[in-house]
């Protein structure tokens, strides 16, 4: 096997090197480094097209949707025809609640949050203690859990399956967080949404209170 | 202060739009609100409810709560 030595490597019109080898074998590139996505794998982080909020402020960069002291956040334009499928990572690090309040979740299109009265189907499963129990509902929303006084305490990961080709749409995913009696939970979940158009957005919100964190949503490649 | 904020991230720089709730975004958020309030009190009464007979059926059992998670599975 032959070696191509070399320190520097170039493009013919570049003012400096794009790559340079170190005798230790580390590489520094010196413009951002890029690759080929993979065929068929993969999530790619999706930047809402704009964000509305209730209370305290949010911002969204790319990708990363913070906010701060709001009782409800929406993300439009994450949901389109490039992904079928997306993942949303929640995480609550900060909130004004002296006791419970639900965290709840919803589709939305054009602004407008889906909001049939029973069409939110889901299935919990708690592990409270080591003691498993199930919990089914249908409501309006989904309820992602609940946040407290430990409001620092809450992490959240979905899938948000089939949501913009009208649906059903699947949710399915968990959350771990602990509420005001200083009780841990630790939730799995998974949701059926029924009698849905195409969506494009979805709204996170307390039942009251507000809450501080950041949201990421991201496409399945190849979905 | 408005009771909705919207940043739109199309434009250069990013539009902000502060407006009120919608009527129909009101309507939602009052019965929300007493959607909520309902749903709770169910649980509540629902809770109070199995509590009751869970210890009615403990006593019938002649166990305690740690000797039923034992029975059951749990790890305490």
């Amino acid at each position: 096997m032959s070696t191509l030595k070399a320190v520097n490597v170039s493009h013919p019109s570049a003012a400096s090197p794009n790559l340079v080898l170190a005798s230790s074998g580390s590489a520094a590139f010196a413009g951002a480094v890029t690759a080929t996505s993979v065929t068929g794998g993969g999530l790619d982080l999706i930047t809402p097209t704009s964000i509305a909020y209730s209370g305290g402020s949010a911002s969204s960069s790319n990708g990363t949707t913070t906010f701060s002291a709001v009782s409800s956040l929406s993300l439009n334009g994450v949901f389109t025809s490039a992904y079928t499928n997306y993942r949303m990572l929640l995480r609550v690090n900060g909130t004004t609640a002296t006791a419970d309040a639900s965290l709840l979740f919803r589709v939305r299109s054009n602004g407008t949050d889906f909001s049939g009265a029973t069409d939110y189907y889901t299935m919990e499963t708690i592990n409270d203690n080591g003691t498993l129990s199930g919990y089914k509902y249908a409501s309006s929303a989904i309820s992602f859990g609940a946040i407290s006084q430990y409001g620092n305490r809450y992490y959240g990961i979905y899938d948000i399956l089939n949501p913009q080709t009208g649906g059903p749409v699947g949710v399915s995913g968990g959350e771990s967080y602990t509420l005001n009696s200083g009780s841990n939970r630790y939730i799995a979940m998974g949701a059926t949404i029924l009698n849905v158009g195409s969506m494009d957005g979805l709204t996170i919100y307390l039942s009251s209170y507000a809450m501080t964190g950041t949201v990421r949503v991201y496409g399945y490649k190849g979905t | 202060m408005a009771d909705v904020i919207e940043t739109d991230y199309t434009t250069d720089p990013p539009t902000v739009t502060e407006r009120d709730f919608t009527p129909e975004e009101l309507a939602q958020r009052e019965k929300d609100a007493a959607d909520f309030a309902a749903a709770e009190a169910a649980a509540v009464a629902a809770a109070e409810d199995r509590a009751v007979r869970r210890a009615a059926l403990l006593e019938r059992l002649g166990i305690t709560e740690d000797e039923a998670v034992l029975l059951l599975g749990g790890v305490g």
